[in-house]
């Protein structure tokens, strides 16, 4: 029974300072007790009007042409692609991003010259759904002389 | 401190049916089970770039004789799914029902742990991979396994006897506390989510924009019509918001009383696979955990019982030479599969059997020595194969096999089988109780 209890009362410690979001030392950062965690997703609040963003992501190729780039053109699920792809772009970690077009030039058979990571919003309203407006909100470029077409 | 010693124990360790925590590891391993295979190789983790490997640590420990950041290869990872697979099954027949549950449960925990060392992690896991780690620690395999029913095959047959036992009814000291445990964990992560909502969305959480907004989010990203619906209707979502954060924040009542599982379970059931429907968050972890809430034994003691305690069905009477071993065994096999008391064991050596007997004066002692009868609840008899074959068509824990019993050359050949195996039982088993010159064989 003494090891039972031990399993049951460390258990029923870490789920309940992981649960309630207790963070001291090294235990800042999920997932770092995983798999006890906290349960969090969901939970900020939206009003009338609050933008649903989608980002999309554009690969620009050497004719000027643009392409839609989709999760699987980096055989990634698509949380994966968001934190990998999609932050990489927001940081301008062109480093991270060198690898990304290699695999992309790679696996499609075609150069890329550039990203662009466009927003294009839906507002929730009473009377449904509007859309907002479209905005370009970063732009990468592996031309030579940096500019994009 | 006693009286705080006695209270804990009489709360985690008081007798509980050893039934139920064995029905809860078979639907949870089966869920995981199902999940693993669904979820197929890790071909996708395996080609990503080395740069974004950065191991949780749980990993670190579990690869740590192999080097802190080392990385398990596609054939890595696929060994150990395929040693999930085949432990996942050996854990929900009871076969070496632990040490398959610790394998099980450590090759679930180093693949998810492996998958989430990528930047990427998400929530219906975590809760499983304790659930596993807590049913490999407890008895759960002393009811409905391989493991238990070779351990009453080896009492009856040391015994010489086969004892009627209750499926349902044994108790173990160590039945409750995984259960339990389980449903704290429950409490504790839907308390977690209560309190995020409230805490960080406040009461503006429950104005029904916040519910579309998530629903709209997760419908578009994943194509989910019945979510593109629901996600403009505001009235509903309102409704729907107040339900979410009452039934999170007072799930903990399950706890207390526990009878509110009646209402909490059907309701989880129904939010998480509206959920599934509506935003595509697969919760079905969760779902196959909530086997820990309901009361398996009593379940099915009130489909074999009626309400004033007698038998719901009719009983097959199955008489069997009580002195001959390969019988004893076949029949502490045959009531292992009589989930709903369905058979009654009728022993030729009792005196009531034999009382029993006369009002059928057709059937002699010495023919049913020769081979097994049962006796349906219309009076009609079967012998040898066919009446194994009764059997199997009352049993619904047996229906997967009963089409074998029905092709097309088995009433001939099933029948000669038998009547080998029959005649040759005594000299295969020896005659060391002196049933052979009983039986005059």
């Amino acid at each position: 029974m003494i090891a039972s209890s031990l399993v049951i009362l460390i258990t029923l410690f870490f789920q309940g300072i992981a649960a309630f979001g207790i963070r001291f030392g090294p235990i800042e950062k999920q997932p770092f007790l995983w798999p006890f965690l906290d349960y969090p997703m969901y939970s900020s609040a939206r009003l009338e009007g609050d933008e649903i963003n989608f980002e999309t992501l554009i690969g620009i190729l050497p004719d000027s042409t643009e392409v839609l780039i989709e999760p699987d053109d980096f055989s990634m699920p698509f949380f994966l692609f968001r934190k990998q792809v999609l932050a990489a772009i927001r940081r301008e970690d062109r480093v991270e991003l060198q690898q990304h077009r290699a695999f992309y030039e790679s696996r499609h058979d075609r150069q890329l010259i550039g990203f662009r990571l466009e927003n294009r919003p839906l507002m929730v309203t009473r009377e449904g759904l509007v859309e907002g407006p479209r905005t370009v909100l970063h732009t990468i470029s592996f031309a030579p002389d940096g500019d994009l077409p | 401190m006693t009286r705080i010693a006695r209270a804990w124990n009489q709360y985690w360790f008081r007798p509980a049916p050893l039934f139920d925590l064995a029905v809860a590891r078979i639907i949870i391993v089966g869920t995981q089970l199902a999940i693993v295979w669904i979820a197929g190789p890790y071909v996708e983790h395996a080609a990503l770039p080395d740069a974004m490997y950065d191991p949780i640590p749980i990993l670190h420990i579990l690869v740590a004789p192999l080097g802190w950041m080392f990385r398990p290869s596609l054939e890595m990872t696929e060994v150990i799914r395929w040693a999930v697979f085949a432990t996942g099954v050996t854990s929900i027949i009871g076969l070496y029902t632990n040490f398959s549950l610790l394998v099980f449960a450590w090759g679930n925990i180093f693949l998810v742990a492996y998958k989430y060392s990528f930047g990427d992690f998400h929530h219906p896991q975590g809760l499983m991979m304790i659930g596993l780690v807590m049913l490999a620690l407890s008895p759960a395999g002393r009811a409905l396994s391989i493991d238990d029913l070779r351990r009453r095959i080896r009492r009856s047959s040391s015994e010489g006897k086969f004892e009627r036992y209750s499926l349902t009814g044994d108790m173990g000291n160590f039945a409750r506390w995984p259960l339990l445990s389980i449903r704290w964990l429950f409490a504790f992560a839907y308390s977690s989510a209560a309190y995020y909502k409230l805490t960080v969305g406040g009461s503006d959480w429950l104005n029904g924009y916040t519910l579309q907004w998530y629903i709209l989010q997760d419908a578009f990203r994943w194509d989910s019509a019945v979510g593109l619906w629901l996600g403009q209707q505001h009235g509903l979502s309102v409704v729907l918001s107040w339900f979410s954060v009452i039934f999170e924040g007072t799930f903990f009542l399950v706890l207390i009383v526990p009878a509110l599982a009646w209402i909490y379970i059907p309701a989880g059931i129904g939010l998480h696979t509206g959920i599934y429907i509506a935003m595509r968050a697969p919760f079905f972890q969760w779902i196959g955990l909530y086997a820990v809430f309901v009361s398996w034994s009593s379940a099915t003691r009130r489909v074999s019982l009626r309400k004033d305690g007698e038998p719901r069905f009719k009983h097959l009477d199955i008489y069997f030479d009580g002195l001959c071993p390969l019988c004893i065994r076949s029949m502490t096999m045959v009531r292992y599969a009589d989930l709903f008391d369905r058979l009654r064991f009728r022993d030729l050596e009792e005196a009531e059997s034999r009382e029993l007997l006369k009002e059928y004066p057709d059937l002699s002692v010495d023919d049913l020595r020769r081979e097994m009868h049962v006796i349906a609840p219309d009076g009609s008899v079967t012998r040898g194969f066919f009446a194994f074959r009764t059997i199997v068509r009352h049993l619904p824990t047996m229906w997967p096999i009963l089409p074998v019993f029905y092709l097309p050359f088995v009433n001939r050949l099933g029948p000669q089988v038998y009547q080998r195996v029959a005649t040759g039982r005594l000299r295969i088993q020896g005659c060391e109780d002196g049933a052979c010159s009983r039986h005059g064989y």
